[in-house]
């Protein structure tokens, strides 16, 4: 395989994963839509825009996209991260929560729905805790674990569990992730703090 | 005022009463810090009016407070801020059960049973006991449940990956 060839393998490969977090933000976007209420409105406003920002980096990235497509995502993303300055950077802490390896971690919409529904802590811990979980946490791999296919997305799950206390109750802090077909991102569908 | 299955009112109960400071209020609060829920209890057996105190759940602060039938004539079952406590009010003391991160209960007068749901399994109180627990049924909760013909069906992600599954309501063993 020629050094080109493997660079757009490369690249369509970095697509197929912004494609799939689109999908989630998309699905996001028309739950919160069709919830009601301003917050909801808001909150499927950025989803919306989160999910244009990263299919606009898809188009950019694909190997597959015509010159004029390619052209205009590009443009597009220039004009998002031109025009929103340290808003980027906020968005992107809401979308990604740490990488490690070359592997990104991405919050499901299940995650985000879930701590919205939830006020609790037991759904809601901050991310830094998230972070030393998949950074330090105990790994177990179960295949075939979601039943349901979902595009550019495998059926395993990736369960990160480390002890820990939330306000004096000890217990086990959960992240469990469905990983891309590449491997390149890890989507989080779920994170609680189970008690002992 | 509760009236149970078999239709005998056995007790009343009010929630914050005024009190003089004089009383003397029995505390079921398990040490815990937090806002104190005051409820009178009248038992109708027994003739006594007593007061009880109660501290809410560690983890889940919410305001929620429901007092609830059980199968049991005498005994009742207080749901504050994701902590239940099932008290007798004729003897006035506390079930040993720390049920906590209770996010549902209900007394199901059909089957004559109480169904506790927690965020990740459900547990069974037959007035006396707890006849049954699953365990861990749900990875974080559930979003929906229904009661039908001795049945439990419950939709959720549950901690095999599935997204629904079938209780009997006796012994709380899965159906397929």
């Amino acid at each position: 395989m020629s050094l080109l060839d493997r660079l757009k393998q490369e690249l369509a490969s970095i697509a197929d994963d912004n494609r799939a977090a689109v999908e989630y933000f998309e699905e996001l976007q028309q739950y919160a839509n069709n919830k009601g209420g301003v917050v909801n409105k808001v909150g499927g406003f950025a989803a919306g825009l989160l999910a244009g920002i990263l299919e606009n980096n898809a188009k950019v990235y694909d190997p597959a996209s015509t010159e004029a497509e390619r052209s205009l995502a590009f443009g597009l993303l220039a004009l998002d991260v031109g025009t929103r300055g340290g808003g980027a950077v906020g968005r992107k802490t809401v979308l990604q929560v740490g990488e490690k390896a070359g592997v990104k971690y991405i919050n499901s919409a299940r995650v985000l729905l879930r701590s919205a529904e939830e006020s609790s802590v037991l759904h809601n811990f901050p991310e830094q805790i998230t972070k030393k979980v998949l950074n330090e946490g105990n790994l177990q791999i179960i295949n075939d674990f979601w039943k349901t296919s979902r595009n550019h997305l495998t059926n395993t799950s990736h369960n990160y569990s480390l002890r820990g206390t939330i306000n004096g109750v000890d217990g086990i802090f959960e992240v469990f992730t469905r990983p891309s077909i590449s491997g390149k991102v890890e989507l989080i569908m779920h994170k609680f703090f189970r008690r002992n | 005022m509760n009236i149970n299955a078999h239709g005998k009112e056995n007790y009343s109960y009010k929630i914050n009463p005024e009190l003089t400071g004089l009383e003397k209020v029995l505390s079921f609060d398990d040490g815990e810090i937090g806002g104190r829920l005051i409820i009178k209890f009248k038992n109708f057996d027994s003739h006594s009016t007593w007061f009880a105190s109660f501290s809410p759940g560690k983890l889940i602060k919410s305001s929620s407070v429901a007092v609830i039938s059980t199968p049991n004539p005498n005994i009742v079952c207080v749901f504050y801020s994701g902590k239940i406590y099932l008290i007798n009010t004729l003897t006035t003391e506390k079930l040993s059960y720390k049920e906590q991160d209770v996010v549902d209960v209900i007394y199901d007068d059909i089957n004559n049973v109480l169904l506790i749901f927690t965020f990740v399994g459900v547990s069974c109180f037959d007035g006396n006991e707890i006849t049954w627990e699953t365990g861990r049924l749900f990875l974080d909760g559930f979003k929906n449940y229904q009661i039908l013909q001795g049945e439990i069906i419950i939709e959720g992600l549950l901690a095999n990956g599935e997204e629904r599954c079938k209780l009997d309501i006796r012994s709380g063993k899965l159906k397929l």
